[in-house]
């Protein structure tokens, strides 16, 4: 287990007296890769994240069975801020900037629980911009101003700020026009290059299948298949399933 | 899910007239303080009479208790009505160690910050967990606390009828009897009372400035903005909250402790829901979430009514004093023009008094990078 930069086990989350949301996942990130989470629209897939990221009680949902460990460390009992302590960062569904603060400062709340002193901290932005150079020239606007794509680089930004092992994506290409999300894609790509391992949960599938090395699909709390991206993109029923329901620019970008 | 209170331009609606870089608009704004500091150094010597200087005290006072509020409801999104009741925890503790105690105002005064910081720190834990319209009423509980220990307690509160508040004495000197130097009045009550109650609000202005730039700032608006994602990024949420009520209660203490002082003398009955209420307003009007706003906000509050019933006097029409037959009076027509005068503004600019004042600035700009 320990290879993983994220294991999940056994995970079952209710909300309230309703029905349970997920039942009995098991899901593993190895080291280094991508892995892709898919699933039609209510399966789970935020319920998993925030049961990863430690927001559940935020959300009145509680886990009733299950563990969850980033790089072997069992993080189940700890605080949304004890894991990014330990590496894990997350970029929210719909994006979520702190639409006050500048982009300076959205990304310099993002390394929060580093304490970064100040040559640190511009150390690392310079880093973490490096993969987004259109933020560079947006640096002292408000992030509220920024339109839909600049927001999603900005809330990855933020994300990286703390310089993560694991990264959690929630639909990441929700909502953008299709050249953007291939820029989004990229950047991704490019994250996970350099050497962090990220969970790509998206309705997009054939953008997520593009870039993962091993996908996992979802449905109704449960998985209901996994396999490695090729293999899944290979498969008919997968393909008539998700592939089909994606929007038609994000088919035709892996070819 | 939301946080109670968000300033208002939250939407993601691009605004090309609100969205220049930063720096653009602290130059604007770094003319306008500049101004407003010599405005103030100045005041004194203007020859205002006694009635005009008096209202600017209240609202240099005024404007220390706004930025508390600013802190908490600007700046973290937290809705409090308990304001008046920490305000009324610094007035008393300062008395006590003034008078009593006879202490000193530098030890008063930082004293009635700490009671009343430590008591908002005590209370923080309860309303942390509580949101919105509840927290409101949680806020509201605390006034009708305090007021019942102010009028049983009559050891400290001298009981309905009032006490003495704490003197402020600088060499040896009651500031309510001027400034004396050689035998000569080098500065009247009014004159001395200004620079000192603005020098408190200077201070208080800039630990609000530092707060707002720091880490603790940031996590502030991130938690009134978006506090789930605060949360994932791994900003303490419900710590970033209780250190915000600690240092509202705190600048809410200080704000007491100079009103009670300037005032000589004060009662259990001031410390009322509606003087909670008037702090809510002020940073309303002036812009909630900005420092600029808080004072603006203060002035308006405090000096509006003031002017207008002094206008009223050269209306036709109109008495100076309450009339049986129950006519137009000049206070009713006070409330009425100034609450009009409020619904305007906000309909106008909801942004608050802020933004409004730095419309010609923006407009001046805009003309002179249009020439180019
Ligand atoms: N805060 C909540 N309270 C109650 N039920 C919820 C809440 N959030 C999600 N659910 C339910 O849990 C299930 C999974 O939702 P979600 O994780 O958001 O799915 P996905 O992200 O895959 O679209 C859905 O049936 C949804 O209605
Ligand atoms: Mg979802």
């Amino acid at each position: 287990m320990s290879d993983c930069a994220l294991a999940v086990h056994d995970l079952s989350v209710r909300y309230g007296a309703a029905a349970t949301a997920l039942d009995g996942l098991t899901l593993e990130v190895p080291r280094g890769e991508i892995v892709a989470l898919l699933g039609p629209n209510g399966a789970g897939k935020s319920t998993l994240m925030r049961a990863v990221s430690g927001l559940l009680p935020v959300h009145g949902g509680s886990l009733t069975s299950g563990r969850v460990e980033v790089l072997g460390t069992d993080v189940t009992r700890l605080r949304p801020s004890g894991r990014v302590r330990v590496g894990l960062a997350q970029a929210l569904e719909g994006r979520q900037v702190f639409p006050e603060l500048t982009v300076a400062e959205n990304l310099a709340a993002g390394g929060y629980v580093r304490r970064y002193r100040k040559a640190e901290a511009r150390e690392v932005r310079e880093r973490v911009l490096h993969h987004f150079p259109r933020l560079q020239d947006l640096m002292d606007r408000q992030a509220g101003y920024l339109s839909g794509g600049e927001q999603q680089m900005l809330a990855i930004g933020r994300a990286m700020m703390s310089q993560p092992s694991v990264l959690l994506l929630d639909e990441p290409s929700l909502g953008l026009a299709p050249k953007i999300v291939e820029t989004v894609r990229d950047v991704i790509l490019d994250i996970n290059r350099e050497g962090t391992s990220i969970l790509l949960v998206e309705q997009n599938a054939a953008m997520a299948l593009s870039i993962a090395q091993h996908g996992y699909i979802l449905e109704g709390g449960r998985v209901v298949r996994e396999g490695s991206a090729a293999e899944l993109r290979a498969d008919d029923d997968i393909v008539s399933l998700y592939l089909g329901v994606a929007p038609v620019e994000g088919a035709g970008q892996h070819g | 899910m939301t946080t109670t209170v968000s300033a208002p331009p939250t939407g993601s609606a691009p605004q090309p007239e609100v969205a220049p870089a930063r720096r653009r608009r602290v130059r604007a704004g770094t003319i306008g303080l500049v101004a407003w500091l010599l405005g103030m150094v100045l005041v004194p010597w203007l020859g205002i009479s006694d009635l005009w200087m008096g209202v600017g005290i209240f609202a240099i006072i005024a404007a220390v208790g706004a930025l508390g509020i600013q802190v908490i409801m600007g700046f973290t999104g937290q809705i409090s009505l308990g304001h008046s009741a920490f305000m009324a925890i610094g007035a008393y503790s300062s008395a006590w160690l003034g008078v009593e105690q006879e202490q000193p105002f530098w030890v008063w005064l930082p004293a009635a910050a700490l009671v009343a910081g430590l008591a908002g720190a005590l209370f923080a834990p309860i309303a942390v967990r509580i949101r919105g319209l509840y927290l409101a009423v949680g806020t509201i509980a605390l006034v009708f606390i305090g007021a019942y220990v102010w009028e049983t307690w009559t050891t400290v509160s001298g009981g309905a009828g009032g006490r003495l508040a704490a003197p402020v004495e600088i060499n040896g000197q009651d500031l309510l009897d001027g400034y004396w130097s050689g035998g000569t009045q080098v500065m009247t009550l009014f004159q001395a009372w200004w620079y000192f109650a603005f020098a408190v609000l200077l201070v208080v202005m800039v630990l609000t400035w530092n707060i707002r730039r720091s880490r603790l700032g940031r996590s502030m608006l991130a938690v009134r903005d978006r506090d789930l994602a605060a949360g994932v990024v791994g900003i303490p949420v419900t710590q970033t909250k209780t250190v915000a009520f600690a240092i509202s209660s705190a600048f809410a203490g200080v704000s007491g402790a100079l009103l009670t002082a300037y005032m000589g003398y004060f009662t259990p009955g001031q410390w009322s829901l509606m003087l909670s209420i008037d702090f809510i307003a002020m940073v309303v009007i002036g812009g909630l979430g900005t420092i600029t706003g808080a004072v603006l906000g203060a002035f308006f509050f405090r000096a509006v009514p003031e002017v207008v019933n002094w206008l009223s006097a050269y209306l036709p029409g109109i008495s100076q004093d309450a009339k049986v037959d129950g006519g137009v009076t000049a206070p009713l027509l006070s409330q009425f023009v100034y609450g009009l005068l409020i619904v305007v503004i906000l309909i106008f600019e909801p942004r608050g008094l802020n933004q409004l004042c730095r419309k010609p600035f923006r407009w001046i700009q805009q003309r002179r990078e249009g020439a180019r």
